[in-house]
């Protein structure tokens, strides 16, 4: 079928008009020439600016040229939603004309532009035009209001990410029913990850609801004033073991007010200090055991000051054992330092006791034994006693002559769970010794030396070639 | 004070515990030594004794036994301690503790307070 496509035009309703690249006028319909009030020939061939003049630089003579730029250099089409462009009407004067356009290019065989095609509508006679400019400002208001809103929305999101991601918990209570109606990461972690929002708090955490927190909330209703909660304990439900797990929190209820002064909600916000807590209990266990091992170490020092100097006529011989023995007090200390104070080996004790006490003669004595760890006690009393053993070699036994060697060997012996002890001391190659007639500190405390849970024995064999001296103690072993 | 006097003293540090012996015996008294728990409520029902001295801490337990069996014979006694300050049970509640080091009138005081305590 063969469509005349220029009748088609010709007849159109809708305003068309064809420009040239020169933005001249080189057709247009009787619908065009209606809407803008011309005759074909006052307007024909003529510059589409020249038809209808407007000033240059104004709005409307810049909006429309422009479009008309853009459609020859783009070679796309370009809409005017909505352009003032007033027109002279027949009897001369210019007359307010608002149209919405549209541009379109008409290509020639190379693709080139070659004409412009205008649809245009005179939409000033619409009646709807002020009212749709009232509704654009009223639009336009709405898009204020809107971005405004927007503006507050994201901070209010802002804010909101901020609590959630706050290190410590918060939570919004509201009514006098305490319904959640926020809860941060934070307070959802304390609690364990538990249904929240829009519960009563008895509902949603009810094994809180003997611990005393409701009626803290209820007083904050009643009172409008903040409570502030230190090292508070609280109960909470591990949701996992199913078992009540005990926190300690730092915590502020505040009351919400609303503009007539009566609270409408409380604002949960504090921190688990659960860990500080333990560790202030565990520092102030470590403190008390300190105060208790300084005063045990002084009533050690004591006792070791009372016997040294007890019936000593001499004053400067008692100050010499009695810092001899601090110095075997000392080592063990020293051992036991080392160690943390949880254990210390056998031979270390023997060897840096004796050191400590006979000096270059410790290459006298022999030590043989299996690697044993002693309790810190079992270790001190083994310090003390070896140092009593020594100091009476030294002044009456085999380290008294130039000859006389001492060999300590023990052995261990685990029977019924329970390891004992046997450590030999026997002297040899030093004067002929007999039982002492007194018995002086240091055998009572040889005698009584190993301290142990259980029962121990002491063995002191005055032999003519010298002490034989066999303990036998259970021992606990210290943590190794 | 202490002065013919027997004292049963309870103590896991053999240096504490002579020292404890020592001064009781310069005081005019004499002891009888436990240095663990069962010995000591061995000796409670084997010995004779006037009141006893127990150190609260004895090889990592508590001495609380003894001083029952003591008060259930109505026999005074104090606690000694190196801890500052010691909580014991509701029911030793009065009874004197001494602290380390040792004083022998801090001693002879708290031994006339149990007494008197037991007294009643």
């Amino acid at each position: 079928m063969d469509i005349d496509f220029k009748a088609l035009f010709a007849s159109s309703p809708n305003p068309y008009v064809v420009l040239d690249t020169s933005l001249s006028i080189v057709w247009m319909n009787d619908a065009y020439l209606r809407a803008t009030m011309r005759v074909r020939n006052d307007i024909l061939a003529r510059s589409i600016f020249e038809a209808f003049p407007s000033e240059p630089g104004s709005e409307s003579h810049e909006t429309l040229r422009t479009s008309f730029e853009r459609v020859i250099a783009t070679g796309t089409a370009d809409e005017l939603a909505l352009i003032r462009y007033d027109i002279h009407n027949q009897d001369g004067s210019l007359e307010t004309r608002y149209w919405s356009a549209t541009n379109s290019p008409v290509k020639d065989h190379r693709g080139d532009v070659a004409f412009i095609l205008q649809h245009t509508v005179d939409v000033t006679e619409l009646q709807t035009l002020r009212a749709l400019r009232d509704e654009m400002g009223v639009v336009q208001r709405a898009e204020a209001v809107q971005a405004r809103n927007r503006g507050l929305s994201e901070e209010t999101e802002r804010l909101h990410r901020l609590l959630d991601q706050a290190p410590g918990f918060v939570a919004v209570l509201g009514g006098p029913e305490h319904i959640f109606q926020m809860a941060n990461r934070a307070y959802q972690t304390l609690v364990g990850q538990r249904d929240l929002i829009g519960k009563r708090l008895a509902v949603a955490l009810p094994e809180i609801v003997d611990q005393g927190f409701i009626d803290l909330l209820d007083q904050v209703h009643r009172t409008a004033r903040a409570y502030i909660g230190r090292r508070e304990k609280v109960a909470l439900l591990n949701q996992a073991s199913g078992q009540l797990e005990e926190r300690f929190l730092d915590f502020i209820y505040q009351p919400i007010l609303s503009d007539d002064g009566t609270v409408s909600g409380v604002f949960v916000q504090g921190h688990d200090v659960s860990e500080q807590v333990a560790a202030e209990e565990q520092q102030e266990l470590l403190i008390n055991e300190l105060n208790h091992r300084v005063k045990n170490t002084l009533a050690i020092v004591q006792g070791l000051a009372r016997q040294s100097f007890r019936n000593v006529t001499d004053v400067p011989s008692g100050l010499n054992a009695f810092s001899a023995r601090l110095s075997a007090l000392a080592v063990a200390h020293n051992l036991l330092t080392q160690e943390n104070w949880e254990a210390a080996r056998l031979s270390d004790v023997l060897q840096t006791g004796l050191e400590a006490t006979v000096g270059m003669d410790s290459n006298r004595i022999s030590l043989e034994g299996p690697d044993v760890t002693l309790s810190p006690q079992t270790a001190t009393s083994v310090a003390m006693v070896i140092h009593e053993l020594s100091t009476n070699a030294i002044k009456y036994g085999a380290l008294s002559t130039r000859e006389g060697v001492i060999e300590v060997n023990w052995r261990v012996e685990d029977v019924d769970d329970i390891r004992r002890l046997t450590l030999t001391w026997k002297e040899s190659g030093g004067p002929a010794v007999d039982r002492p007639t007194q018995r002086g500190f240091g055998m009572r405390l040889i005698e009584r030396g190993f301290a142990s849970e259980l029962r121990s024995t002491v063995e002191m064999d005055f032999r003519p070639q010298g002490l034989h001296c066999i303990i036998d103690t259970a021992i606990s072993q210290g943590r190794p | 004070m202490l002065e013919g006097r027997i004292f049963l003293i309870l103590e896991d540090e053999p240096v504490v515990g002579l020292v404890l012996e020592d001064m009781i015996g310069d005081a005019g008294g004499s002891s009888i030594y436990a240095e663990r728990v069962p010995q000591a409520l061995d000796f409670i029902e084997t010995a004779r004794f006037d009141a006893a001295i127990l150190d609260v801490n004895v090889h990592g337990h508590k001495s609380y036994s003894v001083a029952r069996a003591l008060a259930a014979r109505g026999i005074p006694f104090i606690f000694a301690t190196g801890y500052g300050s010691t909580l014991h049970p509701e029911e030793f509640l009065g009874i004197p503790t001494v602290t380390k080091p040792y004083r022998l009138p801090d001693i002879e005081k708290a031994v006339e307070t149990a007494r008197s305590l037991f007294s009643k």
